[in-house]
């Protein structure tokens, strides 16, 4: 079945592929198989190499583009092109791109595997060791095709992930928008300085607001279009999303929660939901238990108190009006996120009677979710440096991984209004 | 009226665009930044973001010790970006408690027992070795 866009499909190979071939390091590892080209390629190729026969869905007849198009399309390029010569103009250097992952992906490359001592011995010299592996492992197997450790030109791996980003944004908004009012929207969340930001600084954000908000982008696309490849392709995204960043584990249980609603509503494609439901929930309890066996924290940021997660939540009340505040500076602040917040709360404002329809009730589900989903994370946190310290550090990082969605809230909305340009 | 709505909302997204991408150029010099980046090769692109004092001084150690040994460090604020990108660039050489080597970097000796200077680049940067086998 022609279900995905040549361009669509192009930005999945990828961004899954690499996915996948991570994992797939990871066992090589605990099998005692050592990473080499032949063997990081003996899986993964014929995945690919299946995924590319699968023949394309196709764009509408072509028209010619209207002079805002060609603005849009100019935009979008200039911003691609300029995060690549941001990324490959210099060497690692962000805070955690090479304290975290620049260094496990060195530690795993030189020991041909992740070394079966890994999380004993170098416990006290790699931070964040509990940290899920997709982007060492990603660092890794680019510097294992390239013999070599070239720490500049493996950060080419992260404006791709922008540039799949904007594909595939791109592809789920056309199949329900025209071109002219698809592509403002990409060129919206394109134009973002934060996001831009993270496609060059290293940072596993930005690959992570891809595998989670595309996870939500797919399960949308399955409630509305009731293709399993979409749910399916859901699914393995959210997995992706926890095996990047652990706050991959709320938004597995957000889409488990939003499939429920869903299929409550939905008895024809009841089955399907709750199987995606009960999966998720399966993984993430998979992910804390293999975690516990390990003896890692899902955090080390949480670890420090004694006290239980439900104490931690009643007494993170207090926090709530600095939480709020950090919030503030985030949706009022252009220099990050130019008007996008802005504009969703208009959206809020003015559609309100919409926010809850067929077409906006799962996305406007997932952004409130996941905004309290994050705050009941700030409520528990115990860093050891501080609430406050905690907040403005992780703050703008965390609305990244959600943006996008946001950004797909707001098309919807500019359809529901019957809004043009 | 909704259309003309829409058309000045996307000005002023396109106005705050600009202004963000063009203001680094004047606030942070980008300009000189990159021309002077783009003219360096990969090795001195590392130096010039590590800064050359510094990243003279890891190549400095990398040189003068044995491959995988243990050391610590002095004269870098632990856990600053400094510290964490001399952990980086010396690793397979580790981080450790009673360590081989004891790198001191632009700060006045700082007496160690069992330790004796190793290598000098200069009088305030040197490597301490351990003296002591049994310990």
């Amino acid at each position: 079945m022609r279900t995905f866009f040549l361009a669509e499909k192009a930005a999945l190979i990828y961004c899954v592929g690499l996915g996948l071939l991570t994992m797939e390091m990871a066992v090589l590892s605990l099998i005692g198989i050592k990473f080499s080209v032949f063997s990081l390629s003996v899986c993964i190729v014929p995945i690919i190499a299946a995924a590319v026969l699968i023949p394309p869905r196709r764009w509408d007849s072509p028209k010619p583009f209207s002079v805002i198009e060609k603005f849009f399309i100019g935009a979008i390029a200039f911003e691609v092109l300029y995060a690549f010569f941001r990324t490959l103009i210099m060497p690692m250097e962000g805070y955690d791109a090479i304290a975290i992952y620049a260094l496990k992906a060195k530690i795993f490359y030189l020991a041909g595997a992740i070394p079966h001592d890994f999380l004993t011995a170098l416990k006290g010299f790699v931070p964040h060791i509990e940290y899920p592996l997709l982007i060492p492992l990603a660092e890794t197997s680019f510097y294992t095709f390239l013999g070599s450790l070239n720490d500049l030109a493996v950060k080419v791996i992260f404006p791709l992930y922008y540039l799949s980003l904007l594909v595939v944004f791109y592809s789920v908004l056309k199949r329900f928008l025209n071109r002219k009012q698809s592509l403002l929207f990409t060129f919206l969340l394109a134009t973002l300085p934060q996001v831009t930001d993270f496609a060059t600084n290293g940072y596993a954000d930005l690959p992570f607001a891809f595998y989670c908000s595309s996870a939500i982008f797919y399960l949308y696309l399955w409630m509305r279009e009731k293709q399993k490849s979409f749910i399916i392709l859901s699914f393995i995204l959210s997995i992706l999303a926890m095996w990047t960043k652990t706050e991959g584990l709320i938004f597995a249980l957000i889409n488990a929660v939003i499939a429920v609603i869903y299929s409550v509503k939905e008895r024809s494609s009841a089955t399907m939901g709750y199987a995606y439901a009960a999966l998720s929930v399966l993984m993430v309890g998979a992910y804390l238990f293999i975690g516990r066996s390990l003896g890692l924290a899902v955090n080390s940021d949480f670890v420090s108190s004694k006290a239980s997660i439900l104490t931690r939540l009643t007494t993170g009340f207090e926090r709530i009006p600095a939480i709020l505040y950090e919030y503030q500076i985030q949706f009022f602040g252009p220099k990050r996120w130019n008007l996008i917040w802005i504009l969703f709360i208009a959206g809020l404002i003015i559609g309100f009677r919409k926010i809850f329809s067929k077409n906006l009730m799962p996305v406007t589900a997932s952004i409130i979710l996941v905004l309290l989903g994050y705050t009941g994370v700030y409520m528990i946190s115990c860093s050891p440096q501080g609430i406050g310290w905690h907040l403005s550090t992780s703050g703008s990082r965390l609305f990244l991984h959600f943006v996008p969605l946001v950004a797909l809230w707001l098309a919807l909305m500019f359809k529901e209004l019957n809004l043009d340009l | 009226m909704r259309r003309i709505v829409v058309r000045l909302i996307l000005a002023a997204w396109v106005i705050i665009w600009a202004i963000f991408l063009i203001r680094p150029y004047f606030k942070k010099d980008l300009l000189d930044r990159y021309s002077s980046l783009i003219k360096l090769s990969t090795e001195a692109k590392r130096a010039f973001v590590t800064g050359e004092d510094l990243y003279a001084f890891i190549k400095f150690c990398k040189e003068s010790i044995k491959e995988r040994a243990t050391y610590q460090v002095e004269g870098i604020e632990k856990d600053s970006i400094e510290h964490r990108r001399f952990k980086y660039y010396m690793y397979p050489d580790i981080e450790a408690k009673n360590p081989e080597y004891i790198f001191i970097y632009k700060t006045k000796h700082l007496p160690q027992d069992g330790y004796k200077v190793f290598s000098r680049m200069n009088s305030e940067t040197y490597i301490l070795r351990k003296t002591d086998k049994k310990t």
